[in-house]
Formats: structure tokens, C-alpha cells, sequence
């Protein structure tokens, strides 16, 4: 009786480090398989964006703690240039009024 | 009046509008730093620099910048510094962020009325790698902060999409741009002006000069200079050394780029469906070596491209597009 309780306890066991290391491996094969752009998020179009900032943001009733980096100010001050010109300038022979108006009219 | 900015690993270039024509400013995105350790050591040091762009810093360091600052770097063989890496600026990297701040407002310069826009690009989020210290909120704000300071109401876009901007007039902004930089590779499938894939890999023109470098036991700043003396064909062998391994690992990423796409677009559930083939245009630095669309083309075939391809393009100016775009994009707002 003692030896059928070993046994039982041996097989329960054994299969709870069977059956958590395939859920592991399952979780990792479907963590690799899931591609990163395959997901509910469609890109906002950047002019879109500068469009809906202009609208009252809707209220969330998830409260979040805002974690991303602060910019802390970069100072330049204190350095001195050594040069007169910095860069190449150059002009090219382009009109791009048609391309900016095309673009206008599509997105109303 | 507005202006674009390409905020690229490699280069910064800038974009206005000039009597109707474009007016461009770029500028190499690299510094090497010289600390002398004696006064004489200074003045020796700043006198051997005349004629370079350089600056010096409170510390009494030297700093050159841009193309003066790789040929320093290959002297010493050693390799220059970036401000960004991966087509980000890193929130560790102190240094760098102060050189990039400072790069950037020499290119942009006050802005000519306070609020004037201004359009810069940012890569779209990685689909080959998770780095905590890729973050492109930070590079965002870290940008905005800047051209800030100089007066501008600065807005972010995509690489990938102020590209299509720029090359997909024609097609009615209806097609596939890949923006081939130095740190990233960012792709924009567009329908009517509307984004609908966006994404990037951060496999590029950098990867090329570490893995050649590596090959060859030369420093990355040597390789970048023999690869851009462009004396190579993709995929044919080559007598220098250093052009060989270079043209093996175009091969290679090209061959990397077009099978991630192929799989990021197939099955994908907001693909539209093309009923017209496409053009596929390309342009930055990395695509400007003697092959480069050619070879892009039959990867893409190879590789199961997904979509119906009328032509891959190389843009006509492929190290100015994105700013060209960006430029676009500002008009729009």
C-alpha cells in the first residue's frame, strides 16, 4: 500500500515537471513564431497623427504610471568651435509644390 | 516656411526650400576624441588640427567632427564614434548625446520665426531584436528636445514612410519604400498615402563594416572608407580583400532583408490587397553600392515576396529621399 503511494506520488510529480516544461517550451515556440508587425496595431499615418492631437484625448480607465525616459537637458555650452563651416550645402533642381499638393488633396 | 531632417546614423541631413528648388545640408554624423596630456601636448595637437572641423570642449579635449573625424580615426587605426547607434540616440551614451545635440544645431540652425515646423524622421520599431537600450520614445523626445531649444515645433515621422513621400508621387503614393541606412533597414508599404506596414530590421551598412572588419582584422572605420570608395559589384569577387568580404556581406544582407520582409508581409492580417504590381523603390547610403537594386530584385523573388513587383527603383538621390520627405510632409501639416 505504502509502495502504491510512492508510486502515485512519483507519477503525480512527474507529471507536473512534464507537463510545466512543455508548457514552457510551447510558450517560447510561440513566443519566436509570433512576428512582431503580425499584431492589432495598424500604423498611424504620420499626418493623421498631427491631425488627431488636435482632438480632446477620450479619458482611460486604466491608471498608469508614466515610466518613460525623462530628457534631462544636454548642455552644449562651453564648447568652443575650431571651424567656420560645418556641412555641405548643395541645391537641387526639384519642385516638390506638385508632390505637396497631390498629397493635400488625398488626404483631404 | 518649413524644413525636414534626416536624423540618420550615418549622416544628418537637412532640407528647405529655395526659389522653388531644394536646398540641402548634410552632414557626416561621427566625432574621434584627442585628450592631450600636457599644454605643449594642446598646442601641439590643436595645431596639426587647423584646417579640420573640430571643437574643444570645456575639459580641454579635442573633438573632431564628421569626415574629418573618420580619416583621424582611420590614422590612428581606430574607429570613429557614433552619436546614435542603430538609427537611435542611447540614453547611457553621455557623450554621445551632447556631440548629437551639438551636431544638430549647427545643421538646423534657429529656426527662422519661433514655431517654425520642422519634420524628422525616427525608425520604426525592430522586428530582429528586443534591446532595452533601443528606445525610440527617448530618441523622440531627446530630438524634439533639441530642435526645441532652437525654436522649432518639431514632429516625428517614420523613415520608412516620409521616404514614400518622396518616391511614390507618381504611383500615387501607393507602393513599397525601403529606406537602406547605416543602422537600420526600414520598410513602408503604402496604400493612397495611408502607412499600412511599417516596420524595420537593424541588420545594415554597420553590420556590413563590423562583419568585414572582423574578416579582415581591419577597424570598421577603414572598411566604411574602402566600401564607399565603391570600387566593388555585389556578389563579384574582388582582388582587395577588404572589398570582397564587403561585397560577400551585401549578398548576405540583402538576402537577410528581403526574407524578413517576404515574412513579415506574408499572412499579414492589415496587407491590402494590390490589384496593380508595384513599385518597390529603395534608396539611402547602404543602397548605393554598384548592384545594390539589381540584387534586391532577385532576392525578393528568391525569397517569396509576397506582392506583385512592377519595378525595383533606386531613388535618384538616395541620400537626401528621406529628408526630401520629411520636407514634403511639413508642407502637408
Amino acid at each position: 500500500m505504502l509502495n502504491n503511494n510512492i508510486i502515485l506520488l512519483f507519477i503525480l510529480i512527474s507529471l507536473n515537471i512534464i507537463f510545466i516544461t512543455v508548457g514552457y517550451i510551447l510558450g517560447k515556440i510561440n513566443k519566436f513564431s509570433h512576428n512582431s508587425t503580425d499584431n492589432q496595431y495598424k500604423p498611424q499615418s504620420f499626418i493623421s497623427k498631427q491631425k488627431n492631437n488636435n482632438d480632446t484625448k477620450t479619458q482611460s480607465s486604466i491608471i498608469d504610471i508614466d515610466d518613460t525616459k525623462v530628457v534631462v537637458a544636454i548642455k552644449t555650452d562651453g564648447i568652443e568651435k575650431k571651424y567656420s563651416v560645418l556641412g555641405n550645402t548643395q541645391t537641387s533642381n526639384e519642385d516638390i509644390s506638385q508632390s505637396v499638393n497631390k498629397l493635400k488633396n488625398m488626404k483631404g | 516656411m518649413s524644413k525636414g531632417l534626416d536624423v540618420g546614423t550615418s549622416y544628418i541631413v537637412l532640407s528647405k526650400e529655395n526659389n522653388g528648388n531644394i536646398e540641402y545640408k548634410d552632414f557626416r554624423d561621427a566625432f574621434y576624441i584627442i585628450k592631450p596630456t600636457t599644454p605643449v601636448a594642446t598646442a601641439m595637437i590643436e595645431k596639426g588640427l587647423a584646417g579640420k572641423v573640430f571643437i574643444k570642449d570645456s575639459d580641454g579635449s579635442f573633438i573632431l567632427l564628421g569626415q574629418d573625424a573618420i580619416e583621424k580615426a582611420i590614422e590612428r587605426n581606430d574607429n570613429a564614434k557614433r552619436p546614435m547607434y542603430r538609427g537611435v540616440v542611447s540614453a547611457k551614451e553621455k557623450d554621445a548625446k551632447r556631440i548629437l545635440a551639438f551636431i544638430l544645431k549647427e545643421v538646423v540652425g534657429t529656426a527662422s520665426e519661433p514655431g517654425e515646423k520642422l519634420v524628422f524622421c525616427v525608425p520604426g520599431q525592430p522586428i530582429d531584436q528586443e534591446d532595452d537600450d533601443f528606445d525610440i520614445g527617448y530618441h523622440e523626445d531627446v530630438i524634439k528636445t533639441v530642435l526645441g531649444e532652437c525654436g522649432y515645433d518639431a514632429r516625428p515621422i517614420n523613415e520608412a514612410e516620409a521616404l514614400a513621400y518622396s518616391e511614390l508621387s507618381e504611383d500615387d503614393y501607393t507602393g513599397v519604400a525601403i529606406s537602406c541606412g547605416a543602422g537600420m533597414t526600414n520598410v513602408c508599404v503604402m496604400l493612397n498615402g495611408e502607412p499600412t506596414v511599417v516596420f524595420s530590421t537593424t541588420k545594415s551598412g554597420d553590420w556590413i563594416d563590423r562583419m568585414a572588419a572582423v574578416a579582415t582584422g581591419e577597424t570598421d572605420s577603414v572598411v566604411q572608407a574602402e566600401k564607399e570608395s565603391g570600387q566593388f559589384v555585389i556578389g563579384k569577387p574582388n582582388e582587395n580583400p577588404i572589398l570582397s568580404a564587403v561585397s560577400s556581406y551585401y549578398e548576405r544582407l540583402i538576402d537577410y532583408t528581403t526574407k524578413n520582409l517576404s515574412v513579415a508581409l506574408a499572412n499579414h492580417p492589415l496587407l491590402p490587397k494590390f490589384k496593380d504590381s508595384l513599385n518597390v523603390v529603395i534608396a539611402g547610403g547602404t543602397s548605393l553600392a554598384k548592384g545594390y537594386p539589381e540584387t534586391f530584385h532577385i532576392k525578393l523573388k528568391q525569397n517569396g515576396f509576397p506582392l506583385p513587383i512592377k519595378q525595383v527603383k533606386h531613388s535618384s538621390d538616395p541620400l537626401h529621399s528621406v529628408s526630401k520627405g520629411c520636407l514634403i510632409a511639413s508642407k502637408v501639416l
